[in-house]
């Protein structure tokens, strides 16, 4: 009757409670459960005056709300009050109205520290740290049972039964004795019974023989008055430490039955006497309570401190894996670092001034043409006597000049090879490390055998100073011819000027050849054009002027131009009287690309535009304006010839180019 | 230059190409100097290197397309005055020919009478 009220009203608050029905396994377990442990408290009862003396129902309670989500609780409390009615019906034979009411307190204490634990164990609900298991005490054995035993004890004195103050301090005890052991034991089943355990020999070993020895060891020391109940606490320990929360639980239960076993006898001597008895049962509960409490305080620590080592275990392993996957990164780098310099037959050395250390690759030995040394060991010695001695000085002037600076160390020297006495053409490029207070400490650096480039450069020197050969001695050639044809006296003017052009030409390609036909400084081009002129600064070169690179016909073209207006000048124009001078200036155009040159004459005599054009004019206006690919205009100033040229960058010359050539 | 030191020196020309010595002759011959020889190969060169009589020597350092350097090599062990003409630039020049003074072909009369006059300088003792 009762029980259909209770389910109804539930059912209509909330259909989500019906939804969280507990399956009928569980339920059959928890009854049976619950029931067992009531009976091992009856079975402990056996004080003549003492109702209850150990109360666990009540942690099978607590543990299987604590397994459960807060939707199921009413269906728990129903079983659970089932459950105690069976209970009364098999041994307490109360009235039904009192064992609800009983239950009612029971499930006060159990629900309210359910809750409050709720937070400290998620679900699912696992024993697992120390923060729990003060957690625990504290709700569960502390406050739990000081609920059940105010509204218990309030009941019992209601009912005349026994006063107030008789009743609850040995319900909280009996409560508090059972939860602490009961709830831990059915939280570590449930959770073996979860996940199934898996037991190594040694293991299953280990908790037989602490079993054993628990054993023998209670009976031994419990006997007839616990006065040497001590001597189980090693057995407990080790139980605890061993198998942490499962352990220390089983321990725990284990002394329990123990004891329950052996008072059936000694409270059958000990007859009637009561003050004696409850002492007796005083000290059986606060034994049973502090054994329990050690093992599960012992067995979080034990838990946590397994943790740890666990913890740092798996750090340590993934610290490990990560130096082993860096290492394997390291070798991969340095292979492909010696796959390079050996596919570039290249060398690299490392002088280690602080521990007067020499070490050299592979490849430095090879380029040296020495037998490889073992761990590369070489010396500052071995270097110096392979360098050729015409470059020894050099080399050691790039060393000191590198390390007092600080700059890259950068040097091409010849070395002979010790196997075969070749002469090997090498770049080397290295860097100094220095300390704090500055001094160096090391220097290390690659080497490139380069006698192949350097071979290249030469044959390509060779050839263009042959073709620089030949054209000028034809040019030459045409001189002698142009002297033996041109010899009367009236052609000794014609004959001069185009020898003075001829020889500017000649004068020219000796420019280009220097810098292999790639071109020259418009700087050098002005320099060399006006130089014959150039005494008593009468053609006067504005400093500071910009460094222009030009490409082979520019430059040509530009010292033609050059040679003209000098000759003009000084048969008609400022270099004609003692006075006058030229001022030549140049600048970049105004987007960088080419330049604007200015050739201006200036206190000479009066000019006046001739009235025909020379040669000369034509020569600057006509065939230069295509070769420089540029504007040339000449004014005829009264005071003084102004001739500005024009030209853009050269063919292939480009402004990348130029900047190269600059830096360079 | 104010001083014509070459007037009436006596010169051996060597060169190869003989146009070209047609015309250093005729300069030679217009600024006042005597010829004393010609030799227009290597071999003819080294042969009279040694002994050829002259003030100074007029030397092409490639003759036939061999570098004439044996031959300036004697002439200088000699002190023989020696001007070099040639179609390199001076840069092409061992280090041992740096001071020998150059006309670079082609040249005007005027720069042969400049390298004449500094071949005829006299030397500061050694």
């Amino acid at each position: 009757m009762e029980v259909t009220r209770v389910g109804l009203r539930l059912q209509d608050v909330s259909t989500s409670i019906w939804d969280h029905r507990p399956p009928a396994s569980h339920v059959v377990l928890f009854s049976a459960a619950f029931v067992v442990a009531a009976g091992v408290g009856q079975w402990l009862a056996t004080t003549p005056g003492i109702t209850i003396i150990v109360w666990p129902p009540n942690g099978v309670y607590i543990a299987c709300l604590l397994l459960n989500h807060r939707s199921s609780w009413p269906w728990w409390v129903l079983i659970g009050l089932l459950a105690e009615l069976t209970c009364n019906a098999l041994w307490f034979g109360n009235t039904i109205p009192l064992a609800i009411a009983y239950h009612g307190a029971n499930a006060a204490g159990a629900l309210t520290s359910a809750w409050l634990l709720g937070r400290f164990f998620p679900q699912p609900a696992r024993l697992r740290t120390l923060q729990q298991v003060i957690a625990f005490i504290l709700f569960a054995v502390v406050l739990a049972p000081v609920l059940a035993a105010t509204i218990g004890s309030a009941i019992d004195a209601a009912i005349g039964k026994q006063p107030f103050i008789t009743t609850w301090p040995l319900w909280w005890i009996g409560d508090a004795t059972g939860i602490l052991i009961a709830a831990p034991l059915s939280l570590v089943m449930i959770e073996a019974w979860r996940d199934g355990m898996t037991w190594s020999l040694a293991h299953a070993a280990d908790a037989i023989v602490t079993c054993i020895v628990l054993l023998g060891l209670g009976i031994l020391g419990i006997g007839e008055d616990f006065s040497f109940a001590y001597l189980i606490l090693p057995a407990l320990l080790w139980a605890a430490v061993s198998f942490e929360f499962a352990g220390g639980a089983v321990a725990s239960a284990l002394v329990v039955l123990l004891v329950a076993v052996l008072t059936l006898k000694g409270v059958n001597d000990v007859g009637a006497e009561s003050m004696s008895a409850i002492r007796d049962h005083v000290v059986m509960q606060l034994f049973l309570a502090i054994t329990a409490l050690t093992a599960l305080v012992v067995a979080a620590i034990s838990r946590e401190h397994r943790q740890a080592v666990l913890t740092l275990k798996v750090a340590n392993d993934d610290l490990e894996t990560r130096v082993a996957e860096r290492a394997a990164k390291l070798r991969d780098s340095e292979a492909r670092l010696q796959l390079a310099l050996s596919a570039g037959r290249a060398g690299t050395w490392d002088y280690d001034k602080a521990g007067g250390k020499t070490t050299w690759s592979e490849g430095h030995f090879k380029l040296l043409g020495i037998d490889p040394a073992p761990e590369g060991e070489a010396s500052r010695l071995m270097w110096m006597r392979a360098i050729h001695p015409e470059d020894r000085a050099a080399f050691k002037a790039e060393w000191r000049r590198a390390e007092r600076t600080r700059e890259l160390f950068v040097s091409q020297f010849r070395i002979r090879r010790q196997d075969n006495g070749a002469i090997v053409h090498l770049h080397a490029t290295g860097e100094f490390a220095y300390d704090d207070s500055g001094q160096t400490i090391r220097f290390r650096g690659v080497l490139f055998d380069v006698s192949e480039l350097e071979r290249h450069q030469q044959q390509q020197r060779v050839l263009i100073n042959e073709l620089n050969h030949r054209v000028k001695n034809t040019l030459a050639t045409v001189q002698s011819i142009a002297m033996q044809t041109l010899r009367s006296s009236s052609e000794i003017k014609a004959r001069d000027e185009f020898i003075g052009r001829l020889t500017t030409l000649a004068g020219a390609h000796d420019l280009l050849a220097l810098e292999n036909w790639e071109g020259a400084s418009l700087e050098d081009v002005v320099a060399r054009a006006v130089a014959p002129h150039s005494a008593g600064s009468r053609v006067r070169i504005a400093a500071g002027q910009p460094s222009i690179w030009m490409p082979p016909r520019q430059a040509l073209a530009i010292t033609m131009a050059l040679h003209e207006l000098s000759t003009n000048a000084i048969k008609y124009g400022a270099l004609s009287s003692k006075s006058g001078h030229v001022h030549i200036t140049w600048t970049m155009l105004e987007d960088g690309n080419g330049f604007r040159l200015i050739w201006c004459e200036q206190g000479g005599p009066v000019v006046a535009a001739p009235s025909r054009r020379g040669f000369g004019s034509k020569l600057l206006e006509r065939g230069l304006k295509q070769d420089l690919n540029g504007e040339v205009t000449i004014e005829f100033r009264p005071s003084g010839v102004v001739c500005t040229i024009e030209a853009p960058p050269g063919n292939g010359a480009t402004a990348i180019e130029l900047d190269l050539k600059k830096g360079a | 230059m104010s001083q014509k030191t070459w007037l009436g020196r006596r010169v051996f020309v060597i060169e190869d190409e003989g146009l070209v010595a047609m015309m250093i002759e005729d300069m030679l011959e217009e600024i006042g100097c005597e010829l004393a020889g010609t030799a227009s190969t290597l071999d003819q060169a080294l042969a009279v290197a040694s002994s050829l009589e002259a003030d100074f020597v007029i030397l092409d350092l490639n003759l036939g397309g061999e570098l004439a350097f044996d031959v300036a090599d004697r002439l200088i062990e000699r002190g023989m005055p020696l001007v070099i003409s040639t179609g390199y630039g001076g840069h092409a020049l061992p280090e041992r020919l740096q001071n020998v003074p150059i006309v670079a072909k082609p040249f005007p009369r005027h720069e042969l009478e400049q390298a004449i006059e500094k071949a005829l300088r006299p030397r500061p003792a050694p």
